[in-house]
């Protein structure tokens, strides 16, 4: 009995202590766990696409194109991707690609777009058919192209009619610079057709010239009499003298309005003019989620590890309720007989407190996977080196909290003082370091200020690994980064909070 | 052979010009196996005492020893602290208390065990030993606190005010247990405000009063040096040198009852009623009140003790 007592068995004892009384506070464990997971619901279910980014000013022009890409329509392209082509050149708008009808019809119900562009399955067969000619389509009305004439509609949401409108206008300019220069060019072409040259000798009627009336026997003779004479029946050089004539007007004409490329056939050779800017253009990636809680939404990639991390910091409540609560009793007393340093205490109630931390985060990842639809990592991963890349984030992050509870729960005397000393600190670095308002939304010159807290480095970490972009491969160092942080803020938590339980040990009763 | 020895111990509290002196050059000795008290008001400087007496504290001045050793050279274990706020965790059962506190002195296995289970029995807690320590009574929650200071096998005990709250059956059953523990040799030091507890309880105690012990002595001994009071209800006239010969002070005629002040009332009742019926006068009905511990607090410091 009076042999010293081995180091690993007082561990052990206080260990296995501090774990019952943590693990049988189940209100403060279930708040720990529930409370993070309600925010993330109401959030995720209020919250729009978009989440964790700056506003776009810019008008996004959704597009379904269903017009096959193996349509004939021009230079080897179906029309549907001479649209695409066109909107992607017009500065100042954001271009999204949607996959399918259905999502367009899904997105527009459901109010998440004002509308959306439908470029239908028979397009470019109906923009070949336009011409100017009477058997063509002719596309045009009053206000500039009937979408309905070219296999085109727009989808609008009966609650945004302003913006459905802007986004029509948008589609209606898009048309024309796709339909107008394909029919000019084509209709210049005609010029050179022998079927045009043959209306045009006929119509062409020219004066004869006195000398040769008494031969002729008239004095009008059209350009076609005229081409069959110099011809002198031969049927070859008739025909190449007729488009010999057609060159020569096309050339006349192009000449004459040589600023624009007749031939050109789309808006860019036609005006002679390139590009000056160009649309941002996105693909659809289905960031709204699905069903009651809008599983699979991108903002869950962002909500869960906020509330993670928020709630892992909260920590600090449960355990500085229990430390004061001890310093308060007679237990304190109790353990201050024993024969404990205060070195060892502080290991014994830290780790208890670093596995409930754990467990959290893990069972918040957990959750958000399971309920929210979250990702673990970007697609394609297999999921051992996802959990193997999360892992030691969320013990990191978990090491930093405990320094903070238990720094805070070391300097309390009160439960209103664990508020003070921990809960309030908590909440306002969480507040700094994003876990409440992504750090994309801080002023860019405020966006230092989360470095300065555990919280900012363990978000860094996270959303480097929880990027909501699919395809994105996460930067090791960017991780490794963010732990080595969290690593150093835990050491000096932690030495803090092993200052202060050295004075407690010291000042005795009065402690 | 004193078992602990307390030597001109001093105590502070506070810092700078708020620093006071709450323990004044405390010398006293517990015997091996004794029942000590150790006696005063609310302020006294019991607790700050205890302190440093159980290893607590460092005293400010002067020195503690425990089994002819330097306290702060014995083992921890040697020393039992039942702290008058309630020392256990109301979120684990009694037993899991015990181990928790068997486990912090080293013991393990089936000696801890062994221990758990005969304290859990001793204090009349074998049968809820799985209920949470929270949901036990005030009493038993009192012999829970004991039992956890008994674990590492002390040398000594130390029970500070242990009946506060609990209700007068559980309280008898502290004492039964107090005494039962004590009559096994374990040495006991009893602190309390309670003064009629500590007479129950202690042959020798020690009366605390701004910080100083101003007696220490047997029970006895201190009562003797009051005077109790003495009342007679007579027949007849007492011869008037009486009173004088027994050093009985008059202190009134009432209704028939004549009232007397005296050391040891109860030694000098017979010799009265003997003398006084020598002189032929009748005593009907006799009453003695000894001096308590009251007075004897009062003729110590001339205060009153403000028991509660």
């Amino acid at each position: 009995m009076n042999e010293p007592v081995r180091f690993e068995r007082l561990l052990s004892a206080l260990w296995s202590k501090e774990w019952r009384l943590l693990i049988r506070d189940s209100r403060s464990l279930l708040l720990l766990v529930l409370l993070p997971l309600v925010f993330i619901l109401v959030l995720g279910v209020l919250l729009g696409e978009g989440f964790g980014r700056k506003a776009d000013d810019r008008i996004r022009v959704s597009v379904v194109d269903l017009d096959p890409s193996d349509s004939q329509g021009f230079d080897g392209k179906s029309w549907g991707y001479w649209v695409r082509e066109d909107l992607r050149q017009t500065s100042d708008i954001v271009l999204e690609i949607l996959p399918d009808l259905e999502t367009a019809e899904r997105l527009v119900a459901s109010h998440r777009r004002a509308a959306v562009m439908v470029i239908g399955p028979d397009f470019s067969q109906k923009i070949q058919a336009c011409s100017f000619l009477s058997d063509g389509i002719n596309p045009f009305v009053r206000d500039g192209v009937a979408m309905d004439r070219v296999g085109v509609r727009v989808i609008k949401d009966p609650r945004q009619i302003a913006t459905a409108g802007v986004m029509e206008q948008v589609a209606q300019v898009s048309l024309l610079r796709v339909v107008l220069p394909y029919m000019i060019g084509k209709a210049f072409e005609r010029l050179s057709d022998p079927d045009f040259i043959d209306i045009l000798a006929k119509n062409v009627n020219l004066p004869v010239p006195p000398a040769l009336k008494i031969v002729l026997r008239k004095d009008v003779i059209t350009l076609s009499e005229l081409l069959a004479m110099a011809s002198a029946g031969n049927e070859d050089l008739e025909r190449s003298l007729r488009a010999k004539a057609g060159a020569g007007v096309q050339k006349s004409i192009s000449t004459q309005f040589s600023r624009y490329n007749l031939l050109g056939k789309t808006w860019a050779t036609l005006t002679r003019s390139q590009a000056t800017g160009g649309a941002t253009e996105a693909d659809y990636i289905d960031e709204g989620g699905r069903g009651l809680f809008n599983r699979g939404a991108a903002r869950y990639q962002l909500l869960v590890p906020s509330y993670t991390v928020l709630f892992s910091f909260l920590l600090v409540m449960l355990v500085g309720s229990l430390v004061v609560a001890e310093r308060r009793q007679g237990t304190w007393q109790r353990l201050r007989l024993a024969p404990l340093s205060p070195g060892l205490l502080l290991v014994g109630k830290g780790l208890p407190v670093l596995a409930i931390s754990v467990v959290q985060g893990i069972l918040l990842l957990l959750a958000g996977k399971l309920v929210f639809g979250m990702r673990w990592g970007p697609e394609g991963m297999p999921m051992a080196w996802q959990v193997a890349q999360l892992l030691p984030v969320v013990l990191c992050v978990s090491l930093a909290a405990t320094g903070l509870a238990l720094l805070a729960a070391t300097m309390a005397r009160t439960e209103l003082q664990v508020a003070l000393y921990g809960a309030l600190p908590a909440l306002v670095l969480s507040l700094l370091g994003g876990c409440v308002l992504p750090t994309e939304l801080f002023p860019e010159s405020s966006r230092w200020i989360a470095n300065c807290t555990p919280q900012g480095w363990a978000l860094l970490a996270y959303r480097e690994l929880l990027d909501p972009d699919p395809a994105s491969t996460p930067s090791m160092a960017t991780v490794g980064q963010g732990c080595l942080a969290l690593l150093g803020f835990a050491g000096v938590f932690l030495a803090g909070a092993w200052w202060n339980l050295r004075r407690l040990w010291r000042a005795g009763a009065s402690a | 052979m004193a078992l602990l020895v307390a030597d001109k111990v001093g105590v502070w509290r506070g810092a700078g010009p708020g620093r006071r002196q709450v323990v004044r050059d405390v010398s006293l000795q517990v015997a091996s196996g004794e029942l000590f008290g150790l006696l005063g008001p609310n302020g006294a400087g019991k607790t700050s005492l205890l302190s440093v007496l159980s290893g607590l504290e460092v005293p400010g001045s002067g020195e503690v020893w425990l089994e002819g050793k330097p306290l702060a050279q014995t083992h921890p274990g040697r020393v039992g602290l039942a702290p008058q706020d309630l020392a256990f965790y109301g979120n684990l059962t009694g037993r899991e208390n015990l181990e928790f506190a068997g486990q912090l002195y080293g013991l393990a296995g089936a000696t801890l065990r062994d221990r758990v289970e005969r304290l859990l029995a001793s204090v009349g807690l074998a049968d809820s030993a799985g209920r949470l320590a929270n949901t036990y009574s005030g009493g038993m929650q009192r012999r829970l606190n004991m039992a956890l200071a008994l674990v590492s096998d002390p040398a000594i005990l130390f029970l500070d005010e242990p009946t506060v709250g609990v209700d007068p059956h559980s309280r008898n059953l502290l004492f039964e247990q107090i005494r039962d523990w004590n009559s096994g040799g374990l040495t006991i030091v009893y602190i309390s405000h309670y003064m009629e507890e500590v007479r129950e309880l202690c042959p020798r105690i020690a009366i605390m009063d701004h910080g100083q012990v101003v007696a220490c002595d047997r029970v006895e001994t201190l009562l003797a040096r009051e005077r109790g009071t003495l009342r007679a209800l007579l027949e007849g006239e007492i011869a008037a040198d009486l009173p004088g010969r027994l050093g009985l002070i008059p202190l009134g005629i009432q209704d028939g009852w004549a009232s007397w002040s005296c050391h040891e009332p109860d030694r000098i009742a017979p010799e009265l009623v003997r003398l006084a019926e020598q002189a032929g006068c009748r005593v009907r009905r006799l009453e003695t009140r000894p001096a308590d511990l009251q007075q004897v607090f009062l003729g110590l410091t001339g205060n009153a003790l403000r028991d509660e």
